[in-house]
């Protein structure tokens, strides 16, 4: 008698859901069961069919973001009490991110871009916003120093970078945000006669490192983005 | 708690959620067969999760929760349409095909059809479907995430991928087949 295999069962084995004992008997009985191979490739070609036809799926029509994703972070961040239990746990389930982490929260924060790649020239601005807003939200005293060198520099020149708007907004709501930038790059941009005009409020350091040394020497934390 | 901490975890958190995003708009896609839709849904649900966070217990578990929220994002908007109808047993009934250019026409076709097919089955059995299918999910996951029990998840499967063979083999015998001679 051939063993009964349900349709059930058979998908259960083209998804490779079945333990090793029910694997093995569907395998013994497909090997002897013409129709019953035929079934298993028969399911087998319409789940390739599935995967094959979203590989591509057609690109998201992009429109305008009014409430960007960090926004709906800062909020989370902000939530009071449950919020905060919840992201304890997560702290405690995930390893800490960078050594900066586990410094003692100081409340002044040094924040280093030194690459002009737009997903970083955001995160820095990012995580400036979420700082300057948690630390607002929470009560407590907060310094956020951006420092920029090398490509990371274009965010704070006038006419080049991408986000003055917001760089400006930013310094407007919060006194406590400052731009450094670095004196070094300035100079070498200077020497191949590209003339550099920074964002009002920049304020220009000898160098970023120079910067960075004195900074984390007062007890500032550190953070390359 | 640091604040300083909070930031690294939220950059973690935001950069795996950005990772999600083209896995969570694939099978919205598959779900709607809209574009702008899926978009949205992928949207709301990315913007729920970072409002949700702390709901999720257990990190390693991030993939089927972010589902389980697009799911909800969708039955609500399904829910909001047909109000007095089982989102379940929903089917698509008229479905504007996909415009294609004549090249790589055979390719597109076929792809539209198998879409159109995962279109017309009910929404239950759709769900079930493309996230074992397009995100491997196993059985007991996919029941964590529509919150239906695991006997479901195989019934709706076993009934799903047959409508979904009838319908290509019935596609395949009606096309004419160029033949050799």
């Amino acid at each position: 008698m051939k063993p009964v295999i349900s349709d059930e069962e058979l998908n259960a084995f083209v998804d490779d859901e079945l333990d090793a004992a029910d694997r093995e008997r569907v395998l013994a009985a497909v090997a002897t069961d013409g129709a019953l191979a035929q079934r298993a490739c028969a399911l087998r070609l319409t789940k390739e069919h599935v995967r094959h036809a979203y590989a591509e799926p057609p690109a998201a029509p992009s429109h305008a973001r009014p409430t960007p994703a960090w926004r709906a972070l800062a909020t989370a961040l902000l939530v009071a009490g449950a919020a905060l239990a919840g992201w304890t746990a997560r702290d405690r389930a995930l390893e800490s991110a960078s050594p900066a982490s586990r410094h003692a929260d100081s409340g002044h924060v040094i924040l280093h871009l030194a690459d002009r790649e737009a997903a970083r020239a955001e995160t820095v601005l990012d995580d400036a916003e979420g700082l300057l807003l948690a630390a607002r939200e929470s009560g407590r005293p907060m310094v956020v120093e951006l420092v920029a060198n090398a490509g990371g520099l274009d965010l704070l020149r006038a006419g080049v970078s991408p986000h003055a708007d917001r760089i400006a907004r930013l310094r407007a709501e919060h006194a406590n945000f400052t731009l450094i930038a670095c004196g070094q790059t300035i100079e070498r941009l200077r020497e191949r006669g590209i003339e550099v005009r920074l964002l009002p409020g920049t304020r220009v350091a000898n160098s970023a490192l120079d910067q960075i040394v004195t900074r984390m020497g007062q007890g500032w934390s550190y953070v390359r983005i | 708690m640091p604040i300083l901490s909070l930031l690294f975890h939220s950059r973690q958190w935001r950069q795996s959620l950005e990772a999600a995003r083209p896995g969570l708009y694939r099978v919205a896609y598959a779900w709607c067969r809209d574009a702008a839709l899926a978009d949205d849904l992928t949207q709301e649900a990315t913007a729920k999760a970072l409002e949700r966070g702390d709901q999720l217990r257990d990190p390693t578990r991030m993939k089927s929760w972010l589902f389980a929220i697009l799911s909800r994002c969708w039955h609500d908007h399904l829910r909001s349409r047909h109000p007095q109808q089982d989102i379940d047993e929903l089917a698509e009934e008229h479905l504007a095909g996909d415009s294609s250019p004549a090249d790589d026409f055979e390719r597109r076709q076929t792809v539209a059809r198998v879409r159109t097919a995962v279109a017309r089955l009910p929404v239950g059995q759709r769900q079930v479907l493309t996230l074992v299918d397009l995100e491997e999910f196993s059985y007991a996951e996919v029941g964590e995430i529509l919150g239906i029990p695991i006997g479901t998840v195989m019934s709706r499967l076993c009934r799903g991928r047959r409508a979904l063979r009838d319908e290509l083999l019935r596609a395949e015998a009606t096309t004419p087949l160029r033949r050799i001679k």
